[in-house]
């Protein structure tokens, strides 16, 4: 469907959805690393988007897909498509009861991540009303 | 955007009813100048490229290559600007065809 291509599955748009998937994501793990401040032995947890993203654009940059005719499908974007969250451990210090979340970090990162995704939501809208406006504006009788 | 091929529909107007003299060249400006038409499909590739330009800002600004957000967001304003004026000089355009058309000869 047009729509569904123009607001949904092109390149821009995934990028957008993939990113407020991960950021929500994201908004939970950080919530969770905040919450077991106190939780002898466990380790915080992040997820990159950015890199996890860079990766997946690039390895579809290098791979070179060439069009013969004008009825074949273009490079997939596929590992876009099913681009999931890769969660891991952060590095920092320990604790005395081997517990390495810091509240201070953690608390910025989710300013942070907020911040993004309310920039993603604004993103999306503004790319929304402009295919609206195509399709609301009617020539003048 | 490509399938709008204003080039071609706008030379198929133009050899309605008046015939093809001189008066017509007028309308178009000086000789050798661009003609309307021309003017317009080059608008209308300039209206693209911004679009193409905020779909480029937006995929910099989620691969965290520029942490700029107002240098995104302008660039979206701007093409989503650029459409909509686009959008009412073709209501115009339609509109004045249609007054034409309503003419009583």
């Amino acid at each position: 469907m047009l729509i569904d291509k123009l607001l949904f599955s092109d390149k821009t748009p995934l990028v957008l959805k993939k990113g407020l998937d991960f950021q929500s994501a994201r908004n939970l793990m950080l919530s969770t690393n905040i919450g077991n401040m106190e939780t002898p032995d466990f380790k915080a947890h992040d997820i990159n988007f950015e890199q996890q993203l860079r990766d997946v654009i690039k390895s579809g940059n290098q791979l070179q897909v060439r069009s013969t005719n004008s009825k074949h499908f273009g490079a997939s974007d596929d590992g876009l498509k099913f681009l999931e969250p890769s969660p891991f451990e952060l590095k920092d210090p320990a604790k005395s009861n081997g517990n390495n979340v810091n509240i201070d970090k953690e608390m910025g990162k989710l300013a942070e991540n907020q911040i993004m995704y309310t920039a993603f939501i604004q993103l999306m809208m503004k790319r929304g009303s402009t295919v609206r406006s195509a399709v609301t504006e009617l020539p003048q009788q | 955007m490509k399938d709008i091929t204003v080039h071609s529909n706008l030379k198929a107007l133009g050899g309605v009813g008046v015939p093809a003299n001189q008066d017509t060249k007028k309308i178009g400006g000086e000789e050798g100048g661009a003609s309307f038409s021309d003017t317009l499909t080059e608008s209308l590739g300039k209206v693209n490229d911004l679009q193409k330009e905020a779909d480029m800002a937006i995929e910099d600004f989620a691969t965290g290559k520029t942490r700029n957000i107002h240098e995104t967001m302008i660039a979206v304003n701007k093409a989503d600007l650029a459409f909509r004026l686009t959008m009412q000089v073709r209501n115009k355009i339609v509109e004045a065809y249609q007054e034409v058309m309503r003419t009583q000869v």
